[in-house]
């Protein structure tokens, strides 16, 4: 066991390595001068020459890489380029509203996926199988920013149920927070809920089918015993790589959630920054975006040594 | 003979795109405490469905049309055709055991031996988590596991073969029931390996004087084990009798070429039957196997034929069977 | 008894029976082909000038003139729906094959010389997976410049691990098969092994990969345009359209209705299809999709 998670947070530090090299790897990408992209044609020569030495533009890109990276390490991902703000802190600002909001939509999806998935598998073929069908489909394609204009437009304007844009902190009230956060997750979770739904239901139809759920049967246990702990723990592991892979899929989403309820998170402060092309923001986030993914999908890899005692082995 | 489980007329229907099929056409056994009744027949013959009918366990694309699945107990016969499923869980698993083909497959590979085989046990006779756990333990020694009280905090995969089919053994016979269905136990299984567990089945049903019903397609395991022998052809019984008759006597053709299928030694040459089982769908009216049959006449088309009594104890569904034995 | 001999349904054959019996996906595909239609035909076929703005039907409801109504410049919602379509398959057929001219042959590379290579390869595809993509795609349009054409080539960088995957495994499977051996063997050259068995074998994985992705790739578009990163105004895109919607939603429901249905029938149109065609392949060729 202690030699799978030593393997996998090798592979985890060699990932975040080469991550770390595509993402810094976006400032030799900007065409032309960097300095005439990013301040347009009028800027003053004081600002090309901050620009340059605050994107160490004079020094070799070996040296500036290992600064970037060795500040990184130690939490400093540099300073914006327009406010002198450091980034570390922009981010630490506002990440608490944005892992409010992937943190609920994340629970929200994987409780209402795995119920309507296992409800749908039980009764495959049924009606509520079909709909599951039907509407994970639709939930997957449906673009969720296109979900929460409808909400806004709905609950806002028509029904005046919750707030549709704006955020409360939690310290605040905890009513307000939970209130302003309604729409967004909801908004967020949907489509979640289908992809979570869909591979909940095939995979547990493909688990029904084995041999192992008829001996379940064959010793007379409970229909709610040979779905519950039977045929669903090993139907989990797929649903587990899916619910990995949501969390990856939610912190890119909650981008759009976010412009879409004004909620300031790290998503709207990613959109600020692309319009500003402010470049150590931009890198600072997806860094951390890219941490928070890789470190989830290891938890992901070690839960299935739990769920199937044999892939622990491999 | 009282026999512990009897299955009269039982039809089993599945469901196809051109409406319920019948696949296994009134089908009649019996099997008495201490017996063992080999079933044997080709893949496809029914003789699975037949068991799997006896627990109602057939899923959702078969089910019982008609016929009768009893089973006499201290308490009475219960007909298990009509008996409501929440009663139909107490049978499973406590009055009827079953082991199947697939050892490699048939564990949860999630939960560790004996774990799987103190659930059944806390299920059917209500021991608590210790009581049954060394229920379990004792259950995997008897069957033959070494070092049982180690091994069974093991998972599956930790388990050969025949030792996982030793684990089902246990798990069946856990809450001492009365019938043992065993479909094709030792198919999956090295030779060396069928034997140990054939010796295993058979003993265990002699100390318990369970009914044991014994599927297999393999007529040497067949002999080997049963009491008396039931041959099916698409979906029919087509000749019963007891073990040593059926083998020094077989009266139905298709007994006669299963058996010339038998490698013996001094032959070196294995006989085959001609042509294929009929698809359940073009099923000849007559004799079902009259296509493949090398006494087939006239008489043996155009009507269903019946089982005959050759002998007090011998059956065979054959209209020919003088000219056949000649 | 007589049997009758038949000859041997080809394996195209039995995939379109396969697939002509999944109704749903028929439907969809002719979605597709209707969608492809109306983006080349856009220019000719829009009732009226996309761009046109008329400030006295600011926000008309559906009428004659307008038959889908009016958004908030008065222009007509119908030809901007129609003409957007254009840049919407436009924008997925960059994406799909920026995306597919990185990762197959990359894929094939790596799948073929094995090795370092090999480990190199996947870890890229590995990392460039771990980033989630709508954020990545963002980095890249803020140092390219905004505009559909940098967007979706951010989302063909983005996507092209998937090609790179379904194009490795067939590699790999491929490989060991004996008829490639019996094909070197007996002196093929390697070009014509890659195109007289290769490239037939990975063809249906690779079509629900390129239908899977058209659809990923609309919805990418349609995010980007929404956050004003893709289509630039006054170019119509549908998510572009929702974008300006926002404003005005209370009193023209339509204009947030109208584009969001259209995004979503577009990628479920693809999303059907593309499972539609894993589903219809025969069990002989499953393991390569």
């Amino acid at each position: 066991m202690i030699r799978t998670v030593a393997a996998r947070l090798a592979t985890l530090v060699v990932l975040v390595w080469v991550v770390s090299l595509a993402v810094f790897a976006l400032v030799l990408l900007i065409p032309g001068d960097p300095t005439t992209t990013l301040l347009g044609d009028n800027a003053t020569p004081e600002q090309v020459t901050a620009l340059r030495t605050s994107l160490g533009l004079d020094d070799p890109l070996l040296m500036r890489y290992w600064r970037w990276l060795s500040g990184a390490l130690q939490g400093d991902l540099g300073t914006s380029m327009l406010s002198s703000y450091p980034v570390t802190q922009a981010i630490g600002d506002r990440i608490g509203v944005t892992v409010s909001l992937v943190v609920s939509a994340l629970v929200l999806s994987v409780v209402l996926g795995l119920v309507i998935g296992v409800l749908a598998a039980v009764r495959q073929g049924g009606w509520f199988d079909r709909l599951t069908l039907l509407g994970s489909s639709i939930g997957i394609a449906m673009p969720n920013f296109w979900l929460g204009l409808v909400l806004v437009t709905f609950f806002g304007a028509e029904l005046g149920l919750f707030p549709t844009s704006g955020y409360a902190r939690p310290g605040d009230g905890v009513g307000d927070w939970v209130a302003h956060l309604m729409l967004p997750v909801v908004t967020l979770a949907a489509g979640g809920v289908a992809e979570i739904a869909r591979q909940a239901r095939a995979s547990l139809v493909d688990t029904l089918r084995l041999d192992f759920v008829r001996t379940a049967a064959a010793k007379g246990l409970s229909p709610l015993s040979i779905v519950g702990k039977h045929a669903l723990r090993t139907a989990m592991i797929p649903v587990i790589t899916v619910m990995g892979l949501q969390v990856s899929r939610l912190f890119g989403m909650s981008v759009l959630v976010e412009a879409v309820f004004a909620l300031p998170g790290i998503g709207s402060l990613m959109v600020a920054s692309v319009f500003d092309r402010d470049i150590p923001m931009i890198q600072g986030t997806v860094l951390l975006a890219t941490v928070v993914v890789v470190v989830v999908n290891l938890l992901v890899d070690l839960s299935y040594g739990w769920l199937n005692p044999k892939a622990a082995l491999t | 003979m009282n026999a512990v489980l009897e299955i009269n007329d039982l039809v089993v229907e599945v469901a196809t795109a051109h409406g319920p099929m019948v696949v296994v056409s009134n089908v009649s056994l019996a099997v008495g405490a201490g017996e063992t009744l080999g079933l044997v027949g080709e893949s496809g013959s029914g003789k699975s469905l037949t068991t799997l009918a006896v627990l109602r366990l057939l899923g959702t694309s078969a089910r019982i049309a008609s016929g009768e699945i009893l089973l006499r107990g201290p308490d009475g016969v219960l007909d298990l055709v009509t008996l409501p499923e929440r009663r139909m869980r107490d049978v499973r698993g406590g009055r009827i055991g079953m082991v199947f083909q697939e050892p490699m497959t048939a564990l949860d590979p999630a939960y560790s031996v004996g774990e799987q085989v103190a659930e059944t046990v806390r299920r059917h006779l209500g021991l608590g988590r210790t009581d049954a756990w060394k229920r379990a333990v004792e259950l995997l020694d008897r069957v033959g596991i070494p070092s049982a009280d180690r091994r069974a905090h093991d998972h599956p995969h930790h388990f050969s073969g025949g030792m996982r089919q030793r684990v089902v053994i246990a798990m069946a016979l856990s809450c001492d029931p009365v019938v043992l269905l065993a479909d094709e136990p030792t198919t999956a299984l090295d030779v060396t390996v069928q034997e140990q567990i054939l010796t295993l089945l058979g003993e265990l049903r002699d100390e318990s004087g369970l009914a044991l019903l014994f599927i297999s397609h393999d007529l040497g395991v067949i002999a080997d084990i049963s009491d008396r022998v039931a041959v099916m052809y698409a979906g029919q019984v087509v000749e019963t009798a007891p073990v040593h008759e059926l083998f020094a006597a077989p009266r139905h053709p298709y007994t006669r070429a299963l058996l010339r299928c038998v490698p013996s030694p001094g032959s070196d040459r294995l006989a085959t039957i001609p042509g294929t089982v009929p698809t359940f769908d073009a099923l000849p009216l007559g004799c079902r196997f009259a296509p493949r049959c090398e006494h087939a006449a006239a008489v043996c088309e155009g009507a269903p034929i019946g089982l005959d009594t050759v002998a007090a104890t011998h059956f065979a569904r054959c209209v020919r069977i003088e000219e056949v034995v000649s | 008894m007589t049997t009758v001999t038949t000859r041997p349904e080809s394996a195209f054959a039995a995939f379109r029976r396969r697939f002509v019996r999944q109704r749903l996906a028929v439907v969809m595909a002719g979605v597709i082909a209707v969608m492809v239609l109306v983006a080349l035909l856009a220019p000719w076929i829009t009732p009226l000038d996309p761009n046109a703005q008329a400030l006295l039907d600011r926000l008309a409801p559906p009428s004659t003139k307008h038959w889908l109504g009016a958004d908030d410049l008065g222009r007509d919602v119908a030809s901007r729906l129609i003409i957007a379509t254009r840049a919407t398959i436009w924008a997925g057929l960059l994406a799909t094959c920026v995306s597919l001219l990185i990762g197959l042959p990359f894929g094939l590379l790596a799948g073929y010389l094995r090795g370092w290579a090999d480990t190199v390869l996947s870890r890229a595809a590995d990392a460039l997976m771990a980033i989630p993509p709508l954020l990545f795609a963002m980095a890249i349009v803020a140092v390219l410049g905004r505009g559909v054409t940098n967007a979706m080539i951010a989302i063909g960088v983005v996507t092209a691990p998937r090609f790179f995957r379904v194009a490795r495994g067939v590699a790999l499977v491929i490989r060991e098969e004996t008829y490639i051996e019996a094909a070197r063997s007996i002196g093929c050259p390697t070009g014509r092994i890659v195109r007289t068995h290769v490239l037939p074998n990975m063809m249906s994985p690779l079509i629900v990969q390129i239908s899977v992705t058209m659809g990923f790739a609309i919805l990418f578009e349609a995010s980007l345009s929404f956050l004003g990163l893709g289509v630039q105004p006054p170019d119509a895109s549908w998510g572009s359209m929702l974008q300006r919607s926002t404003r005005f939603a209370g009193d023209a429901p339509w204009l947030v209705l109208l584009p969001g249905l259209a995004i979503l029938l577009t990628v479920l149109a693809f999303n059907t299809v593309g499972d539609a065609v894993r589903d219809s392949v025969g069990r002989e060729n499953r393991r390569l999709a």
